[in-house]
């Protein structure tokens, strides 16, 4: 460790503080690239940062399965409350009840079934479970605007890059690098720099437009 | 795809990132943009220049104001929208009302009454269709009819024609059907099918439309025809009409609008021609999908030339963009245009039998006909007596004395008659083979002979059918086998 990381860790800043300040603009600068150079779509910038961080500490699979229950539950309430009218925010209140509920018997399901070998919910941090709860107003706000297809193709891909987020921040010699040379921060801000000029075409783009050059062929 | 392949399609097509950093941050002000958010200062902006755009009847901004509405005084028929809306979300159009009712016909059949309307407006006022979700007006305006050329194309709504233009010149231009599928939107994520224009022409390559893949966006695929109509009709080839006009039009916009990269859709009206439908300022890229062409190769190109005037531009683009057409439309415009009647030349035969010394001194003597183009028979007709005249007077003397039958109950006795007969085989040199023909007067056996004629200035040989019939007015018909390099104009025949 480097006196910068020690002096910090004496100063106020605690591991944990440390760890998830750190993470959090590994896990932006992994958005960032998805979206300019890959062409993944995310719920904003805010929603795989979350996630990233609440698979971290729930472990990758029990954050999965939640992640399916709260989709779920957003669909089955948006479509028991579709047909009623009602104000905006009273809507978003009644999901999130549809939400918790299906979230307490659904992992209460799956703990007394043992079939998928969940059993040790209990152990997971309830901050943790509640911010990958809050996917779902992401996920019902873009469903009401868009088609369900497109809103589970942003869904998907938002999962996917939490996913690899994921595996950035859980792996000990990345973090291990990162705490004792916090200047590495200084790069990550000149590599989000470069994204930020990049107008080359997008991974996705290349697929989307690969015929212009198959037509010229012909 | 190769590396090659890949530097290539970067040096040609333009993405996202390239757009919004170097087109629509550079060179669309804010101030612009402002108008062409917005529907109605788009409207007034438009109509200083002169340019149509659908009829404004009514803007509501408040609650208030909807429950003041006049709605005696709204048109049978009409468009409803929000006015910064996004993507076609929110509009609604109504065909017509039901009398005495306050019940309004959509294209689908179904109505709405005041009720249903008052909700949707609310709905439009909230922002629920509009860019960021920002409260917002609603505008009533006048339904565009579609124009009797794109009408057969379309399933319901309007279709139109979007046309990029960037530095005062358009670049690439596509129209867009509306399908049953997109629900009667022009818009390519609903599916729409887009078909990609010659710029030169106005005249349209094939059809694109996104598949209807759940996870994998964005693939398209294309297609020769309409979708989903109940006659599904070739795409490739339509001429858009007025499309001068709409290349005008598009770069007047352009400069009135104050924005420098711009998309703007325009539809044709039935009545009023060309009208302006909106202008984006951050216009999509599926525009390179449809007419597969990459347009940041022609934004490079583009760049810095000294447009001066609208005229100038819309020439520019049609040198420098015009003939990038697909080889079936290659085909097409690359042939010679010909009148529906035609002045031929008629070589006469030169006489064979003659000494190679004499034959010198006679030059190729020649007639003036009239001949028709006709696409409905393939091998071409000439008159007996005309072919008599110009040297085929021995072998068709020769062919009457085989005493072959006027006529025959049917096309196959002719055929049993030749075969029988073996009438092929002892032909006068000059007939080249004898041809089964079934008219209004029967089916007859006639022979065939090689006539050099000249056509709009070429010179060919052609096989023609002597025919005996008074029918034929012209005494030469040209037929389809002759015709594949020729478009027949209609429009005009020879001056005499």
């Amino acid at each position: 460790m480097t006196e910068l990381t020690q002096w910090l860790l004496s100063h106020g800043i605690s591991m944990a503080v440390l760890e998830i300040l750190v993470f959090v603009p590994i896990l932006a600068t992994l958005v960032n690239l998805s979206r300019y150079f890959i062409g993944f779509k995310s719920f904003g910038i805010y929603a795989p940062i979350i996630l990233g961080l609440s698979y971290r500490y729930t472990g990758l699979r029990y954050g999965l399965i939640i992640t399916l229950l709260v989709v779920l539950s957003s669909l089955i309430g948006y479509s028991i409350m579709r047909r009623i009218r009602m104000h905006y925010l009273a809507r978003v209140a009644i999901n999130y009840l549809i939400v918790a509920i299906i979230l307490l018997f659904g992992i209460a399901g799956l703990d007394s079934l043992e079939i998928l070998g969940f059993t040790n919910f209990e152990s997971i941090n309830p901050l943790a479970l509640i911010s990958i709860a809050a996917l779902s107003d992401f996920f019902i706000k873009m469903y009401v605007k868009k088609s369900i297809a497109a809103t589970v193709r942003v869904l998907l891909e938002t999962v996917l890059i939490s996913v690899i987020g994921w595996v950035l921040i859980s792996s000990e010699t990345i973090i291990g690098f990162m705490l004792s040379n916090l200047w590495m921060l200084g790069a990550i801000l000149l590599f989000n720099l470069l994204i930020g000029r990049y107008t080359g075409l997008r991974i996705k783009e290349y697929f989307r437009f690969s015929f212009v050059v198959k037509n010229d062929n012909k | 795809m190769t590396i090659n392949e890949l530097i290539r399609l970067n040096k040609e097509v333009l993405g996202i990132n390239r757009r919004n950093q170097a087109f629509v941050r550079e060179f669309n002000p804010l101030s612009a943009k402002v108008i062409a958010d917005n529907k109605i200062i788009t409207k007034r902006v438009l109509a200083k220049v002169g340019i149509k755009s659908a009829e404004l009847y009514k803007v509501i901004r408040t609650k208030k104001q909807l429950e003041f509405l006049d709605w005696d005084s709204i048109p049978n028929s009409f468009v409803l929208k929000p006015n910064q809306g996004t993507g076609g979300n929110g509009i609604v159009v109504f065909y017509g009302k039901k009398k005495g009712k306050y019940e309004w016909i959509r294209p689908n059949g179904t109505t709405m009454d005041q009720k249903d309307l008052i909700l949707h407006i609310e709905n439009i006022l909230d922002g629920r269709f509009s860019m960021g979700n920002r409260n917002d007006l609603a505008i009533i305006e006048e339904r565009i009819k579609t124009d009797s050329t794109l009408k057969p194309f379309t399933y319901k709504g309007v279709p139109d024609v979007r046309v990029i233009v960037f530095n005062k010149i358009p670049l690439l231009a596509m129209l867009r059907l509306p399908t049953k599928r997109s629900n009667g939107t022009a818009n390519l994520h609903s599916g729409a099918i887009c078909v990609g224009i010659d710029i030169a022409s106005g005249i349209t390559r094939e059809g694109m439309y996104l598949k209807k893949s759940p996870i994998i966006e964005d693939t398209y695929t294309s297609t020769d025809t309409t979708l989903d109509l109940e006659d599904n009709i070739p795409l490739i080839g339509i001429q858009i009409p007025y499309w001068n006009e709409i290349l005008e039009i598009a770069v007047k916009s352009q400069q009135a609008s104050g924005l420098g990269y711009i998309g703007v859709d325009i539809a044709l009206d039935k009545e009023k021609g060309p009208m302006v439908l909106e202008i984006n300022a951050r216009p999509g890229l599926g525009i390179q999908v449809a007419n597969k062409i990459g347009l940041r190769a022609r934004l490079e190109r583009v760049k810095g030339i000294e447009v001066k005037s609208l005229r100038h531009g819309v020439r520019l683009a049609k040198n420098i963009f015009g003939g990038e057409v697909e080889e079936e439309i290659e085909n097409i415009s690359g042939k010679t245009v010909v009148n529906l009647i035609e002045k031929i030349l008629l070589f006469h035969k030169p006489e064979i039998e003659m000494s190679k010394k004499k034959q010198k001194k006679i030059l190729a003597k020649k007639e003036v006909v009239k001949a028709m183009l006709d696409t409905g028979i393939i091998t071409s007709r000439i008159d007996w007596g005309i072919a008599s005249r110009i040297g085929y007077f021995k072998a068709l003397d020769f062919f009457r004395k085989l005493g072959i039958p006027e006529t025959f109950p049917t096309l196959k006795d002719a055929q049993d008659y030749i075969d029988k007969t073996g009438s092929e085989n002892m032909l006068h040199p000059e007939i080249i083979r004898l041809a089964k023909i079934s008219d209004e007067t029967g089916n007859h056996i006639l022979p065939v002979v090689e006539v050099e004629i000249k056509i709009a200035g070429e010179v060919k040989k052609v096989e023609m059918v002597v025919s005996r019939q008074q029918a034929i007015i012209y005494p030469v018909l040209i037929g389809r086998k002759e015709l594949n390099n020729y478009l027949i104009d209609t429009s005009k025949t020879f001056t005499n």
